[in-house]
C-alpha cells in the first residue's frame, strides 16, 4: 500500500459524508429525508427504530441515518454518534410547547465527544404553519449563539412545500468539503 | 480514470429473477437454481478496483434480495430457507467483498420484529459445513445491523428467561463466540457483531466487562491462532464504537493487561496477530484520551486545481510565481465565502481551542507509544502502517509538547544505524529500510493532522529528503522503494497540513527532490508518488516555481513509461532553469551511479539530451567531475561515467555544424578535456575488463570509442593504438552483447577515421585461420561494419574481375587468393563465403552458427551499403557463389543444447535474400534500356529461390515461417510488382493470391489451406513437401493438427489413375516422398516426420489407391525393416538407461511390441525373448543386466552396433 493507494482511498472518502438527523418526535425528520430523496410523504408514521438513506449530492454520496426521536428512543442517539459528519437537528417551528425540551436536548448532544468537530445544522421546519416561530426566534430559543464548538448555521425551512431544503443541505455539504478529510 | 460500467446486467439478474412476484411458487424455485447467480457474480469481479461505481445501484440491487431473504427466514424453517436462499446469500456475499461489508450492510433492513427469526436461523446453521458459508457470514453482518434497532433489547425478547429460557443477549453473545474461532470470513462478522452488540448501551452495563474479562482469560490460555485473531479483532471493534466512559471502567484492570500477555510472543511470527496487537494497543490507548479536532482543518480544507489554474493564467504578468503568498490567501478567502453563502455562520474560535487543558496523561500512554515505536520497526508492511496510524491517532490527542516528544523519539529512529562518514557525509547504507518506511509513515500520518510542529521542519525536512531518494542494493536486489513512497507520503502531507508561510523555506528543497524523483526514480508507483506529492503541493501551497506547467508535463501518464519520462518529461522540466542543475545533479550523483544497469543507461542518454540546454556547464562542470569516475574500481560507477561520458561528448560535437569545426572545437578550446577523456581508456583498471561483470565495462568503453570518433575527438597514433587494442579484445569476447558495441565502434572508427589494408588483412585472418570460436564470430560480424561506400574502394574493379572469375569458385579460397587480390570487396567477400561454405560441415568450429549468421549479417550490410553499385562492385562468379552459399544455408538445420541454432542461420539468409533479390531485380528488369546485360540471377535462380522460401515457410517455428512470409511477399513483390509481371515464375497466380492475403504467418490456421494447394506446382513441389511433412511430424499441437490435416486433405483428392494431364496425381506426391526419403535417410528430422505421414496416409486408406506397386514396394522394403531395426537398436540402448524407471518402461514397451505380433513372424526365439524380458528385474544395476540385454540383440535378429 503505497501513497497512490491513499490517494485513491482518500479521494473516494473524502466525496462520502456522513450525516446524522436527529430533533424531537413529530419534528419532520423522517419526511424531510423522504422529501429530498422525491420519496411520497403522504403515508409517514412515527420512526421506530432508524433509516439509512444513501443519496448523491452533487459530486458527494450522503449517507444520511435518521433515527426516531420518541423520548424512549432518545437514549440510544448516542449508538448512532460514531464517524458522523454533520448533525442535522430539526426543530418543529409551530410547537411552542416544547421548545425549551428542544434546547436541553440540543445542547445535550454537542457536549458528546465523538460529535466533535461536526457540523450543526438546524433546520427550522414547518415554516408552511403560519403560527411557526422564525428561524431568527428559534436561534434565540435554542441559544446557538452560545456554541461555540461547532460550526453551525439555522435555515428555515418546509418539508411539506420542500422549501430551503436543498439549501440547508448545500450548506452541510459545502461546510464539510471545505474542510480537510483525516481519514480517521 | 474511471470508466463507465453499466451496471445493469447484474441489477437485472437479481431483479428479474427475484422481484416478480406473481409467478410465486416458480419463482422460488428458480431461485433456488439461481443459474445466473455465476455469471453475475464474474460481472460483479469487473467492478473490484473501482467498486464506488455500483454506488447509484446498489440500492436496487440489494433491496429484492434482502426482503426474500427476510420473509423466507420469518416465514420457512431454516433448512427451507438454506436450500432456496443459497444463491442470494451467495451474491450478497459477492457484495460485500466487492464493495464492503460497511456499504451493504446499510442496505440491510434492521426492525425489531428482524432480530428474533435471524438469530433463530443463525442458530441452526451448522457450523461444520462448508457448503453454506456465505451463508452465515451474511447473516452475521446482518445481524450486526438488527442489533442497533433502538429498543432494550430485553423488553423485545420474547423468550420467557424466568422460566429457563436464554435471554436474546446471551444467544446472540453465544453466537458469536461460536463463530469467533472459526477458520472462515465468519470470525470477521462474528467480531464487528460484538462489537455492535455490546457497545450498546443498555447491553454494555451489565456485559462488556465480563466479557472483556473472558476474552482476556481466552487470550492467555487459547493456542489456537484463529481463536487469538478472533478475539483480538473483536476487541478492536469493541474499542472502536463502545462508549468511551463506560471502557473507561476496565481500563486498568482489564483491558491494559492484555497487552502484556504471553499470546504476542507465542504467535510472534504471525504478522496478522503482531498488527491486531498493535491496533488494540492503540485502540486501549486513545481510550485514555479525550478526542480532540485540529482547528485549522477549515484554513486548510479546501483547494480547487482548476480555480488555481484559471487565477494563475489571469494573474501571470502581474505576479512573480516563485514565493507567491498572495495567491494562498486568496485561495482562503474564497473558500470561505463560497462556504458561506447562505449566512455567516459562527465559527469556532481557535484560541480557546488551543488553550484547551488535558488532562493528566497517565503513564500507560508512554507503554503503548513504546510498543508503537517497535511496531514501527517490524518486517511487515500491515504492522508498520498500523503502528504509524496508531502514532498519529494518539499524538492527536496527546498536548503538544508530548507529542513533540513522541516526534523527537521518532526522528531519532532515522539516525539509528547511519554512519558518519570523515567528510560529515551520511551514510545510510547500514540502515534498516523497514525502520525509515515506519519512520516516514508515521511522519507522514503526525503531520497531516498538523501535530509536526513547525520548529521540527527542519530536522525532517533533511532526513525526508534523503528518504525521497533511499535506494541501496543488498544482495541481488534493491531496497528503499517503500521508503521513497512513503517519503512522498510526507511531503503530500505537508503540503495539507501547513500554511505556505510555514512551508515557504523549506520549498525549493522539496520541490527540486520531488521533481528530480518524479521523472528519475527507477519504479513507476515512486515515479507517479513524488507526481502526486507535487502536485498537492502546487495545489495547495502555490508557491512552487513553475508548478502548474510541471504537473502538466510530469503527470499520472508521461511519468508511466521510465524511458518516456528520462528522455522526455525531465527535457521539458530542465528547461526551467530553477530545475535544470537539480535535475543533472539527481542524474550524477543517483543515476549513472544506480546498480540497476539499465538506469544508468538511460541516465546517461539522458544527459546526453541535456546538453544543448546548457552545453557550457557540461563543457565545464559535469566532464571534469565525471572523467575521474570514468576509471574507478567500482564497476557501476566506471560503467555509468563512461557512457556518460560518451554520450555527452557526442552531444558536444553535434552542436557544431560540420566535423571539421567539431575537430577543431576538441583541438584547441577543449583540448586539455578532450586529451583526458581519450586517456580514459588506457587508465580503466585491467580488473575491470577482465573480472565478472568485466562485459559492462567493455560495452562501456566501446561506447565510448564509437563516440569520441563521431564527435571527431582527436586520437593521437599512441592514443589510437590502445582504442583498438580494446576493440580488439572485446571482439573475442564471448557476450555478444559486447561484441555488438565493439564492432559499431570498429565501424565507427573505420568510417571517421579511415582504414587501411592492414587492418582488413588483419580481420580477415582472424576469420579464417583462428581457432577461437568467439574472435571469429565478431570479426565476421566487424567486417559488414567496415564502409563500403566509398567508390575509391573499387573504382579499378573491373580490371582485376576478370582474371579472377576464371580461377574463383568457392573451392580455392586461400591465401594466394589475397595474395594477387587487392580489391577489399572482393576479399571480404570470399571471407565470408568462406564462412557461408565451411569447408568442414562435422567441425562444430567451422560450423559454427553464431559465425555464420554474424557472416550473413555482414553481407546484408555491404549489400545496403552497395545499393544498386551491387553489379560494378561484385563481379558474378562471386555473386553466384554467394546466392548458392544462401540457398545452402536454407538447408543449415544444425541444433546443439539450445535447440534449433540453424534457424537463425536460415532466418537471416532469407533476410539477405529479401536483401539482394529486389535490388538485382530491379538492375535486370526487362527491357529497361534495351542493352544486354549479364544475367545476376536467372528465372531458374528465382524459381529455386521461390521454392526454398515456400519451404521454410511451411516450417515449423512461427518466427522462421513469419520470416519467409515477409521474404516471399518482398521478392514476388519486385518480381511482379502491381500485378504486371516482369517476370514469369511458375504458379505465379497462386502465389500473388497468397500476399494479396496479407496473412499472418504465425497462425498455422491461416498459413497452410494456402499453401498446401502449391504443391501442384511441380517446381515447388519437393520443397514444399518437405517442409509440410516435417511440420506434420512436429510435436506442437496447433502445428501438426493444421499440417496434417490440411496435407491429408489434399493427397485424399488427388486422382490416383494416369490421366494424361499435366495436373499433379497422387503418384507424383508418392515419387517426391520417395525423393526425399532417400535424400534424407539419415535425417531423423524428416525420416520420421515422413514415415509418420506415409502411416497416416495408409491408415486413411489413402495410399492403398495406388496401383503401381513397385513404388511403394521399394517404400515398404526400405523403411519397415531399416526403421524396425532402428527403433529396435534404439529401444535396446534404453535397457541399460542409468535411470531404472526408464529401463522397466522399455521393458514393457518391448514386451506389448512381441506380445502383438503377426502369426507368422512369431518363432522361438521371440518367444525366448518374451521370457527374457518379463523373467528380469530390470530394477536391477546396469552392470548386471547388460548380459541380458545383450542376448536380446541375438534372439530378436539385430545387429549389435558398435559401442
Amino acid at each position: 500500500m503505497g501513497l497512490l493507494t491513499i490517494l485513491k482511498k482518500n479521494r473516494q472518502k473524502e466525496k462520502e459524508m456522513r450525516i446524522l438527523m436527529l430533533g424531537l418526535d413529530n419534528a419532520g425528520k423522517t419526511t424531510i429525508l423522504k422529501r429530498i430523496n422525491g420519496e411520497p410523504i403522504d403515508t409517514i408514521s412515527p420512526t421506530l427504530g432508524f433509516n439509512i438513506k444513501t443519496l448523491q449530492h452533487g459530486q458527494y454520496k450522503l449517507n444520511i441515518w435518521d433515527v426516531g426521536g420518541q423520548k424512549s428512543i432518545r437514549s440510544y442517539w448516542r449508538n448512532y454518534f460514531e464517524q458522523t459528519d454533520a448533525l442535522v437537528w430539526v426543530v418543529d417551528s409551530a410547537d411552542r410547547l416544547r421548545i425549551d425540551d428542544c434546547r436541553k436536548e440540543l445542547l445535550q448532544l454537542l457536549q458528546e465527544e465523538r460529535l466533535a468537530g461536526a457540523t450543526l445544522l438546524v433546520f427550522a421546519n414547518k415554516q408552511d404553519i403560519p403560527s411557526a416561530l422564525t428561524h431568527l426566534e428559534i436561534k434565540e430559543a435554542l441559544n446557538l449563539d452560545a456554541i461555540k464548538s461547532h460550526h453551525w448555521n439555522i435555515q428555515s425551512c418546509s418539508a411539506v412545500t420542500g422549501e430551503n431544503l436543498l439549501k440547508g443541505m448545500d450548506w452541510v455539504v459545502n461546510d464539510i468539503a471545505s474542510r480537510i478529510y483525516m481519514m480517521d | 480514470m474511471s470508466t463507465l460500467h453499466s451496471p445493469a446486467n447484474p441489477v437485472m439478474m437479481a431483479t428479474e429473477i427475484i422481484e416478480d412476484e406473481d409467478a410465486g411458487v416458480e419463482i422460488l424455485q428458480q431461485l433456488s437454481h439461481f443459474e445466473h447467480a455465476a455469471e453475475a457474480l464474474a460481472l460483479l469481479d469487473t467492478y473490484q478496483e473501482q467498486p464506488h461505481l455500483l454506488d447509484p445501484h446498489l440500492e436496487s440491487m440489494i433491496t429484492p434480495a434482502v426482503e426474500r431473504i427476510r420473509t423466507c427466514v420469518s416465514k420457512d424453517s431454516a433448512i427451507e430457507t438454506q436450500n432456496k436462499c443459497i444463491y442470494l446469500f451467495q451474491y450478497l456475499y459477492y457484495l460485500t467483498k466487492t464493495r464492503g461489508y460497511k456499504t451493504i450492510v446499510k442496505f440491510m433492513t434492521h426492525e425489531v420484529a428482524d432480530l428474533e427469526p435471524m438469530v433463530d436461523f443463525i442458530e441452526s446453521q451448522d457450523i461444520a459445513n462448508s457448503i453454506y458459508w456465505e451463508e452465515r457470514y451474511v447473516s452475521l453482518i446482518w445481524l450486526s445491523i438488527i442489533c442497533m434497532v433502538p429498543f432494550d433489547l430485553r423488553k423485545i425478547d420474547s423468550s420467557l428467561v424466568a422460566s429457563g429460557q436464554r435471554s436474546l443477549i446471551s444467544r446472540l453473545l453465544d453466537v458469536h463466540k461460536k463463530y469467533l474461532g472459526s477458520t472462515g470470513k465468519e470470525r470477521d462478522a462474528s467480531s464487528i457483531l460484538v462489537a455492535r452488540l455490546l457497545s450498546r448501551r443498555d447491553v454494555a452495563a451489565d456485559h462488556l466487562i465480563p466479557y472483556l474479562k473472558w476474552a482476556k482469560y481466552e487470550l492467555s490460555n487459547s493456542e489456537d491462532i484463529f481463536m487469538i485473531t478472533g478475539l483480538l479483532s473483536s476487541l478492536c471493534a469493541i474499542f472502536q464504537y463502545a462508549a468511551r466512559d463506560i471502557l473507561f471502567q476496565a481500563l486498568d484492570d482489564v483491558a491494559f493487561p492484555i497487552l502484556s500477555l504471553g499470546f504476542k510472543d507465542k504467535f510472534s511470527s504471525n504478522s496478522v496477530v503482531r498488527k491486531l496487537y498493535i491496533k488494540l494497543a492503540e485502540r486501549i490507548s486513545l481510550c485514555y484520551l479525550k478526542p480532540r479536532v485540529a482547528h485549522w482543518r477549515y484554513q486548510r480544507g479546501e483547494y480547487d486545481l482548476v480555480w488555481l489554474y484559471t487565477v494563475y493564467t489571469q494573474k501571470l504578468n502581474d505576479i512573480p510565481i516563485l514565493g507567491n503568498r498572495s495567491l494562498a490567501k486568496n485561495l482562503d478567502t474564497t473558500t470561505l465565502m463560497t462556504a458561506n453563502t447562505i449566512s455567516q455562520p459562527h465559527r469556532g474560535d481557535k484560541q480557546e481551542e488551543e488553550e484547551e487543558d488535558y488532562d493528566d496523561i497517565p503513564e500507560e500512554i508512554e507503554t503503548v507509544i513504546d510498543i508503537l515505536l517497535t511496531g514501527l520497526r517490524d518486517k511487515d508492511t500491515i504492522v508498520r502502517w498500523s503502528a504509524a496510524k496508531g502514532v498519529g491517532r494518539i499524538c492527536q490527542r496527546l498536548p503538544r509538547e508530548f507529542a513533540d516528544e513522541v516526534v523527537g523519539s521518532l526522528l531519532d529512529l532515522f539516525s539509528e544505524n547511519v554512519l558518519r562518514g570523515a567528510d560529515d557525509k551520511l551514510d545510510i547504507s547500514a540502515t534498516s529500510e523497514h525502520t525509515w518506511h515506519g519512520v516516514c509513515l508515521s511522519i507522514a500520518e503526525l503531520s497531516r493532522r498538523g501535530l509536526l510542529l513547525p520548529s521540527r521542519l527542519n530536522e525532517t525536512v533533511d532526513w525526508v529528503i534523503i528518504a525521497l531518494k533511499f535506494d541501496i542494493k543488498r544482495g541481488s536486489h534493491s531496497i528503499g522503494s517503500n521508503v521513497r513512497d512513503a517519503a512522498c507520503y510526507v511531503c503530500w502531507s505537508f503540503a495539507r497540513a501547513y500554511a505556505p508561510e510555514v512551508i515557504q523555506q523549506y520549498v525549493i528543497q522539496i520541490a527540486h527532490t520531488l521533481v528530480s524523483v518524479s521523472v528519475y526514480d527507477r519504479e513507476i508507483n515512486v515515479r507517479r508518488a513524488a507526481s502526486a506529492a507535487f502536485q498537492e503541493n502546487v495545489g495547495r501551497q502555490g508557491v512552487f516555481a513553475h508548478g502548474i506547467d510541471i504537473i502538466q508535463t510530469a503527470n499520472y501518464f508521461s511519468l508511466g513509461n521510465r524511458n518516456h519520462s528520462f528522455l522526455y518529461v525531465s527535457l521539458e522540466i530542465a528547461q526551467f532553469e530553477e530545475y535544470r542543475s537539480h535535475l543533472i545533479d539527481h542524474l550524477l550523483q543517483i543515476s549513472i551511479r544506480h546498480w540497476d544497469k539499465q538506469m544508468r543507461v538511460l541516465a546517461s542518454q539522458t544527459l546526453g539530451k541535456l546538453v544543448p540546454v546548457d552545453p557550457q556547464m557540461f563543457l565545464s562542470i559535469v566532464l571534469p567531475r565525471l572523467v575521474p569516475d570514468a576509471t574507478s574500481t567500482d564497476q557501476n560507477i566506471s560503467h555509468g561515467a563512461l557512457l556518460s561520458v560518451a554520450e555527452i561528448t557526442l552531444a558536444l560535437s553535434t552542436s557544431h555544424s560540420n566535423v571539421s569545426d567539431s575537430k577543431e572545437f576538441w583541438k584547441t578550446t577543449a583540448n586539455e578535456l578532450s586529451q583526458q577523456i581519450v586517456a580514459i581508456i588506457g587508465n580503466i583498471p585491467t580488473k575491470n575488463l577482465t573480472t565478472f561483470g568485466s562485459e559492462k565495462i567493455r560495452e562501456a568503453a566501446c561506447h565510448l570509442i564509437a563516440c569520441l570518433a563521431e564527435a571527431g575527438v582527436f586520437v593521437s597514433e599512441e592514443d589510437s593504438k590502445c582504442l583498438k587494442q580494446l576493440i580488439a579484445s572485446s571482439l573475442k569476447r564471448k557476450e555478444e552483447s559486447v561484441q555488438q558495441f565493439a564492432v559499431s565502434a570498429f565501424g565507427t572508427m573505420a568510417r571517421y577515421n579511415g582504414f587501411d589494408a592492414d587492418t582488413v588483412k588483419d580481420c580477415h585472418l582472424e576469420v579464417i585461420s583462428s581457432r577461437h570460436l568467439y574472435g571469429r564470430r565478431g570479426y565476421a560480424l566487424a567486417l559488414g561494419a567496415i564502409p563500403f561506400n566509398l567508390p575509391v574502394n573499387y573504382t579499378y574493379l573491373p580490371d582485376v574481375l576478370s582474371a579472377l572469375c576464371s580461377t574463383m569458385t568457392i573451392k580455392v579460397i586461400d591465401g594466394s587468393i589475397f595474395a594477387i587480390c587487392g580489391i577489399m570487396i572482393v576479399r571480404l567477400m570470399l571471407i565470408i563465403a568462406s564462412l557461408v561454405y565451411p569447408k568442414q560441415q562435422d567441425s562444430p568450429q567451422e560450423n559454427d552458427a553464431e559465425t555464420k549468421r554474424n557472416a550473413i549479417i555482414s553481407i546484408q550490410n555491404i549489400i545496403k551499403q552497395l545499393g544498386d553499385q551491387i553489379k560494378t562492385a561484385i563481379p558474378k562468379e562471386i555473386f553466384q557463389s554467394l546466392l548458392c552459399g544462401l540457398l545452402k544455408n536454407l538447408e543449415d538445420y544444425s541444433t546443439d543444447q539450445r535447440g534449433d541454432v540453424g534457424s537463425w542461420v536460415r532466418e537471416e539468409s532469407m533476410k539477405c535474400l529479401g536483401l539482394v533479390v529486389p535490388i538485382v531485380t530491379q538492375l535486370e528488369r526487362p527491357n529497361l534500356n534495351g542493352m544486354e546485360e549479364v544475367v545476376y540471377i536467372s528465372v531458374e535462380s528465382h524459381t529455386q529461390i521461390i521454392g526454398k522460401v515456400l519451404k521454410q515457410a511451411s516450417e515449423r517455428i512461427d518466427r522462421t515461417r513469419v520470416c519467409a512470409g515477409q521474404t516471399l511477399e518482398t521478392i514476388l513483390q519486385c518480381l511482379c510488382p502491381d500485378e504486371q509481371s516482369l517476370f514469369i515464375i511458375p504458379g505465379q497466380a497462386h502465389l500473388n493470391d497468397i500476399i494479396s492475403k496479407h496473412l499472418d504467418w504465425t497462425s498455422p490456421a491461416d498459413v497452410y489451406p494456402l499453401l498446401v494447394p502449391l504443391i501442384a506446382v511441380k517446381e515447388y513441389r519437393y520443397e514444399i513437401l518437405t517442409g509440410l511433412v516435417t511440420s506434420a511430424g512436429s510435436r506442437s499441437e496447433s502445428l501438426l493438427r493444421y499440417s496434417s490435416q490440411y496435407l491429408n486433405e489434399y493427397i485424399n483428392q488427388l486422382p490416383a489413375k494416369e490421366s494424361g494431364t499435366n495436373d499433379v496425381q497422387l503418384q507424383d506426391v508418392v515419387r517426391e516422398f520417395n525423393l526425399i526419403l532417400q535424400n534424407y535417410q539419415n535425417v531423423d528430422r524428416v525420416s520420421i516426420a515422413l514415415l509418420g505421414v506415409v502411416g497416416g496416409l495408409f491408415e486413411n486408406g489413402t495410399l492403398t489407391k495406388v496401383n503401381d506397386d513397385a513404388m511403394l514396394a521399394g517404400f515398404a522394403t526400405l523403411s519397415p525393416s531399416k526403421a524396425r531395426i532402428t527403433a529396435l537398436q534404439q529401444l535396446f540402448t534404453y535397457l541399460v538407461h542409468p535411470f531404472p524407471r526408464v529401463r522397466v518402461a522399455t521393458a514393457d514397451q518391448l514386451f506389448v511390441y512381441l506380445s502383438t505380433l503377426e502369426e507368422d513372424q512369431v518363432n522361438d526365439q521371440t518367444m525366448e525373448a518374451e521370457e527374457l524380458l518379463t523373467g528380469t528385474d530390470w530394477m536391477q544395476p546396469v552392470s548386471e543386466i547388460k548380459s541380458t540385454r545383450d542376448e536380446l540383440y541375438r534372439l530378436l535378429d539385430i545387429p549389435q552396433p558398435n559401442p
